[in-house]
């Protein structure tokens, strides 16, 4: 009988130490899981809050591009931007404005500078950085992006439409030149023939149809508009294109035009009438001034409008020029020309 | 009971393991692409199939190209800089595709799609990798995707 004791108190404890043992590699082999399933966690959340900085980041450089195009279609003054972003910014410390903070986001915040003038590049230079955290850890995360930019005319091409832009008859020509460059201008004035290849015709929708006109430049549509060459009559192109064959160069049209134009308000309510002098050399003599037509205004067959001032021309109505009957506008040297077309509300008119 | 809880822990183990690693290439792959395509002012070619992908961004203020290529059969998609020696960026990469878009939005603020490379303005890409786990192929998965803006094309 003692024996027979003996021996199952034996087995009980090897049953006790074996039980342990597995219950320790479980134990180990689940808190080991556990624990890569938090680094796991943790490393997506760290990946996401990365990801976070940068988008912070971003938002941080969309602001500061805001402000600095906080004068965008100030003809007057469209670089003015310095009194905005002083009143949001603070004064400037060693020609940097800011740090500006924005805390509003959600999970992340940003902190942005501005520096107006950077030595070697035309525009201002805008630094943000994005903050964020590790969820589970609080470790901080920081990204910086720095943009460098430069300036570009709200009117970058010879013409800018946002529905459609139509020309008629074979004499149009559209080109460019550069006043600043000898070799492209005549003492700083056009010279067909050192012309260049930017005169650059674009819609944002609508369709582009130039007839028989000869454009030495681009010719670009917004994705869904349409384009028109007159069966193939019109040219556009670079310099040797245009001169020597019909139809688009390769690569010389653009489906991706885009445009932000603010709206244009009538610049005044009444002001000088045009004059007509009967002499067809000159039928319309426009000095520098404000001149006004309430109604329609159609130049005839031979018509021309010499410009010879600093001149602003009001039309309420459609301006129509007869260009089949060799009417012009000649803006002599010295002379520029403002032309308002149509009234702030009220049926659409054309200039044509 | 000691078999099936040690096989459960080996396979979860591995296909931990094998996510850490993805994620962290992915990481890498996605820092990497986006740095480089911000900073491009322009795409150069771009050709995108079931079996292989090329993408070539040009940073000419820098005079600098990068190229991005990914072959089903080596499951790789490698990056290749002017002046660096060609780097594997993923492996195991079963899929890698990617779509160029305009400049322009439509009026839902989607933008248009465009298969013209000297047109493209936003790039979208999306990859898959997998990874081996306990002889099956099945279970480690990391799907990413990524839009990035060409910040300096004109």
């Amino acid at each position: 009988m003692k024996v027979s004791v003996q021996i199952r108190r034996k087995q009980s404890g090897s049953v006790l130490v074996i039980s342990m043992l597995v219950a320790l590699i479980l134990g180990l082999t689940m808190g080991s899981y556990l624990y890569w399933v938090r680094a796991q966690n943790i490393q997506t959340a760290e990946s996401q809050a990365w990801n976070t900085a940068l988008v912070a980041a971003e938002s941080g450089i969309e602001e500061g591009m805001a402000q600095v195009n906080i004068s965008f279609g100030n003809v007057a003054s469209p670089t003015n931007y310095l009194n905005s972003l002083q009143a949001n910014f603070g004064a400037a410390v060693s020609g940097v404005y800011g740090p500006r903070a924005n805390t509003n986001l959600s999970g992340a915040r940003y902190s942005l500078i501005v520096q107006p003038t950077v030595a070697g590049y035309p525009g201002p230079m805008i630094t943000a950085t994005g903050y964020t955290a590790v969820p589970y850890m609080s470790r901080p995360i920081a990204r910086t992006v720095r943009v460098y930019t430069t300036t570009s005319p709200v009117f970058g091409n010879a013409m800018s439409a946002l529905l459609g832009v139509t020309t008629k008859g074979n004499k149009l020509t559209v080109d460019s030149y550069d006043s600043t460059d000898p070799n492209h201008s005549t003492n700083g004035m056009y010279n067909a023939a050192t012309r260049l290849a930017g005169g650059d015709i674009a819609s944002v929708a609508g369709a582009v149809s130039i007839a028989g006109a000869n454009i030495y430049g681009h010719l670009m549509t917004g994705p869904t508009g349409t384009y028109d060459i007159g069966n193939n009559q019109g040219s556009v192109g670079d310099l040797n294109w245009v001169n020597t064959q019909k139809g688009i160069e390769p690569g010389w049209y653009a489906n991706d035009f885009n445009m932000v134009a603010t709206d244009i308000i009538a610049p005044y309510a009444s002001g000088w009438s045009v004059p007509v002098n009967a002499n067809a050399t000159n039928t319309y003599p426009l000095t520098t001034g404000n001149y006004y037509v309430g109604g329609d205004f159609t130049m005839n067959q031979n018509e021309v409008m010499n410009v010879s001032g600093n001149v602003t021309l009001y039309v309420t109505g459609n301006f129509n020029m007869k260009s089949q009957n060799n009417c012009s506008i000649n803006i002599l040297p010295g002379g520029t020309l403002k032309l308002y077309v149509g009234k702030d509300t009220g049926p659409a008119v054309a200039a044509i | 009971m000691v078999t099936m809880v040690y096989l459960f822990g080996l396979r979860s183990f591995a296909a931990m393991s094998n996510y850490a690693e993805m994620d962290g290439k992915s990481r890498m792959a996605v820092d990497l692409m986006l740095r480089e395509i911000r900073s491009a002012d322009k795409v150069l070619s771009a050709s995108s199939s079931t079996n292989s992908g090329s993408l070539t961004v040009a940073n000419t203020a820098a005079a600098t190209t990068n190229t991005f290529t990914w072959a089903s059969d080596s499951g790789k998609l490698t990056w290749a800089k002017t002046g660096q020696a060609q780097r594997t960026l993923l492996t195991g990469c079963d899929n890698w595709s990617f779509t160029m878009y305009l400049r322009v939005p439509d009026a839902n603020g989607n933008f248009y799609t465009t298969p013209t490379p000297s047109l493209c303005k936003l790039i979208n890409m999306a990859w898959r990798c997998t990874r081996n786990n306990i002889l099956k192929k099945i279970n480690s998965e990391s799907v990413v995707t990524a839009e990035v803006v060409l910040r300096n094309k004109p």
